[in-house]
């Protein structure tokens, strides 16, 4: 797939903000649309991703609030909700619109907040979150995302894959990264004995192995290649972008140690890019339990089946490693804003290929990945991106 | 056009202490959650069979912050069951017996919650 590019990035900080959906998205994308040099007339079309604005923020139809705020009402207006993955999925409907010809510059984005300036309690918040599983099979057991990740952790636990100090190395590496992030909700680093320690939230899953609640948005512009060039100097080429459900609800999930809806992204995202996984030189992945990031290396292909947790403590996905695996902090780290997650992912990599990441900057990457997942496994969209 | 009741009807087996399944007449695919074409072959030819609710624990977790009060109070204990024949059910573990992936459960008791209907496992005796 050729044909689209990012002219322009942005986000906010990530952590709690106490101001509206639509002025906390409009800072992000005042941001992106200065980066690509663009005239807010130019803006084709409006991608937003967005997960909870109803649950959360009481704001549904949040697609217009946000154009009027923004100034650049008329347009056409899509709000994404695809959970986790709202704003990676936004992103590639942005792809497809510019590919279909419907569009030459689009605005793409996701905004949400989910932390205790909400004003909810963490029971509240964590219901809301629970709303993006089953209704009949899942919900009414009390599982929540925790629970969810966990029994997957356990499974992979049992069968060899990894153990609980591979996990809590994740946690390590990423708040260090976090700690290099300006726009990182945490910016403490941590050991591994401070995860192993901390309160279990459902095992084996300990405080420090999970992502906080977050407030935030993100932005991105991207345009026809014509036009990008004609934006940027350097326009960062999107090579292909690539969704995958999986079987719902989680008890039929064909093999729990494994994430398929992620594998299955990623084969289509990488033939779509032609390339193979051991071309890629930085990736942002969806490490919203410690647990995940393990796993969703292997499902890419990015590391062999059981070898993720030793590579990790190796140190194989650091800054300075073979592999630099969530440069940003990750979710873990930098937070999880749900629906401004996927494009946050995508400012994260467009930044490091356009080598702008001060001292968190991997060693000049030329192909870079995000990997976002949509609740628990539905859903993974895998997008890939070459530097100039 | 019929609009199916499909979850209602697991629902209501469950109540009756039998886990409803249903397998693909072409291909044999089995599956608790009721599904309108097979996932496999894309049959939509299936057979409806009640299944005694025992099996071996998948994999499992003791959720401690948990989502719903009303639900349950921490600890909630819940897991996926595989019960013969490979077909899989997420339930909770009753509260008083834990339990670790590959042990042997039963359905032991039905909750209700909200009108739905939710499997308690427990030691198989």
């Amino acid at each position: 797939m050729t044909g689209t590019s990012i002219a322009g990035v942005d986000m906010t900080p990530f952590g709690e903000h106490e101001v509206s959906l639509p002025e906390l998205f409009a800072a992000a994308a005042k941001g992106a649309i200065s980066d690509a040099g663009v005239s807010p007339e130019e803006i084709d079309q409006l991608y937003l991703g967005n997960t909870f604005g109803g649950e959360i923020s009481q704001q549904s139809h949040l697609g217009p609030f946000v154009a009027s705020y923004l100034g650049i009402p008329g347009i056409p207006v899509t709000r994404v909700e695809d959970a986790c993955a709202s704003s990676s999925n936004a992103f590639r409907q942005a792809v497809q619109s510019i590919m279909a010809g419907r569009a030459d510059i689009v605005l793409v984005g996701g905004v949400e907040k989910t932390s205790p300036a909400t004003g909810l309690t963490t029971s509240q918040r964590t219901a809301a979150f629970g709303q993006a599983a089953d209704v009949d099979f899942e919900q009414p057991t009390g599982l929540t995302f925790a629970g969810a990740f966990a029994m997957v952790a356990n499974r992979a636990i049992h069968e060899g894959l990894f153990t609980e100090e591979q996990m809590a190395a994740v946690a390590v590496k990423n708040h260090y990264n976090g700690s290099l992030n300006p726009h990182s909700h945490f910016r403490n680093e941590i050991e591994v004995d401070d995860v192993l320690e901390s309160p279990v939230v459902a095992d084996p899953l300990k405080l420090y192995d999970c992502c906080p609640f977050t407030d935030g948005a993100s932005a991105v512009v991207l345009a026809r290649d014509e036009h990008a060039t004609r934006l940027s100097d350097a326009p960062i080429r999107v090579l292909s972008s690539e969704q995958a459900t999986g079987q719902t609800p989680l008890h039929d999930k064909p093999d729990m140690a494994v994430l398929d809806t992620v594998a299955q992204a990623g084969q289509r995202a990488f033939a779509a890019a032609d390339i193979a996984p051991t071309d890629v030189d930085v990736a942002e992945v969806h490490d919203c339990f410690t647990p995940a990031e393990l796993l969703i290396l292997e499902a890419l292909g990015l590391m062999a089946k059981g070898t993720a947790g030793t590579a990790t403590v190796e140190g194989q996905t650091q800054l300075d490693g073979t592999i630099p695996v969530n440069p940003s902090g990750g979710l873990k780290a930098k937070g999880h804003p749900v629906g401004a997650t996927g494009t946050a992912q995508i400012v994260e990599v467009a930044n490091q290929l356009w080598n702008r990441c001060d001292n968190r900057q991997v060693d000049d990457p030329m192909i870079g990945i995000t990997q976002n997942l949509g609740g628990d496994f539905g859903s993974s969209v895998v997008t890939v991106f070459e530097a100039p | 056009m019929k609009v199916m009741s499909e979850f209602s009807e697991y629902a209501d087996a469950l109540r009756n202490r039998e886990i409803r399944i249903k397998k693909c007449d072409s291909c044999g695919w089995e599956s608790i959650t009721p599904r309108v074409y097979c996932p496999k072959c894309h049959s939509e030819s299936w057979s409806v069979r009640h299944q005694k609710p025992v099996g071996t624990v998948y994999t499992q977790t003791t959720i401690e912050v948990i989502g719903n009060p009303e639900i349950s109070d921490p600890p909630l204990e819940v897991a996926i069951v595989e019960l013969s024949g490979g077909a899989r059910l997420l339930g909770q573990i009753n509260e008083s017996e834990g339990c670790d992936i590959g042990d042997e459960v039963r359905l032991i008791d039905i909750e209700d919650i909200d009108g739905k209907s939710v499997p308690v496992f427990g030691e198989s005796k």
